[in-house]
């Protein structure tokens, strides 16, 4: 748990499953605050300005991943913000997309923790050797 | 002019009128013939009972002719093609001749009729308004399996004040060739209609497919939701496991594993949907295949008994083939994995060697309890278990029967085979073949 500590927005319709990350994250050291839906994730993040976004993919309320994503891409205090999918929508097509868009990584639900913290870890540049 | 002059010059009559009536008939066999032709070729059927007609009026001398077809019924006709009347008298007179009069009754009959005056037979109602005066008669039926299916009619010979045996028998000839050509394209109609059924039935064929594809793809979101929590919220216990007695610890595992477990089939259905819809694509690169198989073999090593079961590898050191490095490891798994699964004491052994015209080899042997022989004959069907083995899985819970059926399926796509041999109580040699495969980028 060596982590430098992010603060993160987590951007997921599932509470238990949000629950869980959130918790999952917690152990690292990071800082979790949650949305649950697209359009309360957005305004999360222009209000938090986070290290990372984690974002589901399918939610309700009209606003997929995707578009919160571009969103996100499209305004200038968000643009730079690395986003990673976290989403049970495993296609491979869905996953290009998601590439397309300019996301920074793509972990598939059910979460595997230690793959999601080597995401992490890459993506702030610090590994645990 | 002597007797025998005159004798002469009759017989030289007779030969002429012989000559004539040969030129006739080789007239008549040439019109045939080119009629035989014309027919065979690809024309709409219509067309096909001009040509019979006007040949045959051609032919037999008449100066009218007609083609009558039957409806569906047999009782009225369906078409009635006329030659030797223009247009104009055709509409004058109207509708087409029903089961009235001469032509009327003639429709059911299979027999020829010749008349040499139509009105005096007494089947006749005498002819309809603006109809031309018609005395010689020849009617001869179109058959077709047995059954009358229409008749054409030639009248007014001309030049004679009937119709022969001759005209009977062109008109017989011509009869078969429009009974051959309706036999045909009542054929033609079956067939058509067969294959737009066929059409009709691969569209919805499709349609099944995707929405089969699309089903498993959302049942696959559904189910992969509650599990992120299952298998992440037993992780977190597990994580915290100081807190846990041994037993507690061990139940959670439990939760944990069967939750990867179910994880692990909803993937193999996905994939074996993908396969079976042709959207698998291999991602081909040059692969070290006995890395692959060492570290299959190596993940494979906390789940067996290590006093009970031994697990090798025999391999050369390297083994470079062109192939998708992570469906071969789906492979192996999923072999190595099921001689794992059912072998509780002796020797898993996977060899690896080269293949004879490139790629590699893969041999798993165990020395599990064996596939009974008509069950190995079923072992690539999806969601087929072999009952012995299934009644001897020292886990029960685990398969579901997809994996030899995608392990098979992706060896094909490589362009390889999987077989299999089995001994009840020996054993079972499970082995994939894989060429290398020619990196094709998919355009």
């Amino acid at each position: 748990m060596a982590d430098s500590p992010l603060r993160i927005v987590l951007v997921d319709d599932d509470d238990m499953g949000r629950r869980m990350l959130r918790r999952a994250l917690d152990r690292r050291g990071h800082e979790v605050t949650e949305a649950n839906d697209g359009q309360s994730g957005i305004e999360l993040v222009r209000k938090e300005s986070p290290d990372i976004v984690l974002l589901d993919m399918r939610m309700p309320g009209g606003m997929s991943g995707l578009d919160v994503i571009r969103e996100l891409r499209a305004d200038d205090a968000t643009s730079a913000i690395p986003v990673i999918f976290v989403t049970a929508s495993v296609h491979a097509e869905v996953r290009d997309l998601a590439t397309k868009v300019g996301a920074q990584g793509f972990v598939e639900k059910p979460v595997d923790f230690d793959e999601l913290y080597a995401v992490l870890d890459r993506l702030t540049g610090t590994s645990s050797d | 002019m002597s007797q025998g002059q005159e004798s002469t010059a009759q017989s030289i009559d007779e030969l002429r009128a012989e000559r004539d009536h040969l030129q006739r008939r080789v007239h008549t066999m040439e019109g045939l013939i080119e009629a035989g032709k014309t027919l065979s070729q690809e024309l709409a059927l219509e067309d096909v009972f001009r040509i019979i007609v006007e040949l045959a009026c051609e032919l037999t001398g008449a100066r009218y002719g007609a083609l009558g077809v039957l409806d569906d019924s047999g009782e009225r006709l369906a078409r009635f093609i006329t030659v030797g009347i223009d247009d104009e008298t055709r509409e004058k007179i109207g509708d087409l001749p029903t089961g009235r009069g001469i032509l009327g009754v003639l429709i059911k009959d299979a027999k020829a009729l010749r008349l040499t005056r139509i009105s005096d037979d007494e089947r006749s109602v005498g002819f309809p308004d603006h109809h031309p005066p018609m005395d010689s008669f020849l009617g001869v039926p179109i058959v077709t399996r047995g059954d009358v299916k229409g008749r054409i009619y030639l009248t007014e010979k001309i030049g004679s004040s009937t119709f022969t045996d001759e005209d009977e028998w062109i008109a017989m000839t011509l009869a078969s060739q429009a009974a051959i050509a309706l036999e045909t394209a009542e054929l033609y109609e079956m067939a058509t209609h067969a294959a737009s059924d066929l059409a009709e039935a691969n569209v919805k064929l499709e349609q099944s497919g995707r929405h089969k594809s699309a089903f498993l793809a959302n049942m696959s979101h559904e189910l992969r939701t509650p599990l992120n929590s299952i298998i992440g919220y037993a992780r977190l216990i597990l994580d915290d496991a100081d807190n846990l007695n041994s037993e507690q610890r061990e139940d959670v595992e439990i939760i944990h594993t069967s939750g990867t477990h179910l994880l692990g089939l909803i993937n193999d259905l996905l994939d074996l949907s993908k396969i079976e819809a042709g959207k698998t694509e291999l991602s081909i690169s040059a692969t070290d295949v006995v890395q692959v198989a060492r570290d299959t073999v190596n993940s494979m090593r906390p789940m067996i008994d290590a006093d009970a079961v031994e697990i090798q590898l025999d391999a050369p050191e390297t083994l470079f083939v062109q192939c998708d490095r992570s469906r071969l490891r789906q492979m192996l798994l999923n072999v190595v994995g099921n001689a794992v699964k059912f072998t509780r004491q002796g020797t898993i052994t996977t060899t690896v060697t080269p293949r004879r015209g490139g790629g590699a080899r893969f041999l798993v042997r165990d020395t599990g309890p064996g596939i009974p022989d008509q069950d190995v004959q079923r072992i690539f069907e999806s969601f087929f278990q072999s009952e012995a083995a299934l009644a001897r899985s020292p886990r029960e819970d685990e398969g579901a029967g997809l994996g030899l059926a995608i392990t098979r399926m992706l060896a094909e796509l490589h362009g390889g085979t999987v077989t299999i041999e089995s001994n009840v109580g020996l054993g079972t040699e499970v082995c994939i073949e894989i060429p290398d495969v020619p990196e094709v980028p998919h355009g």
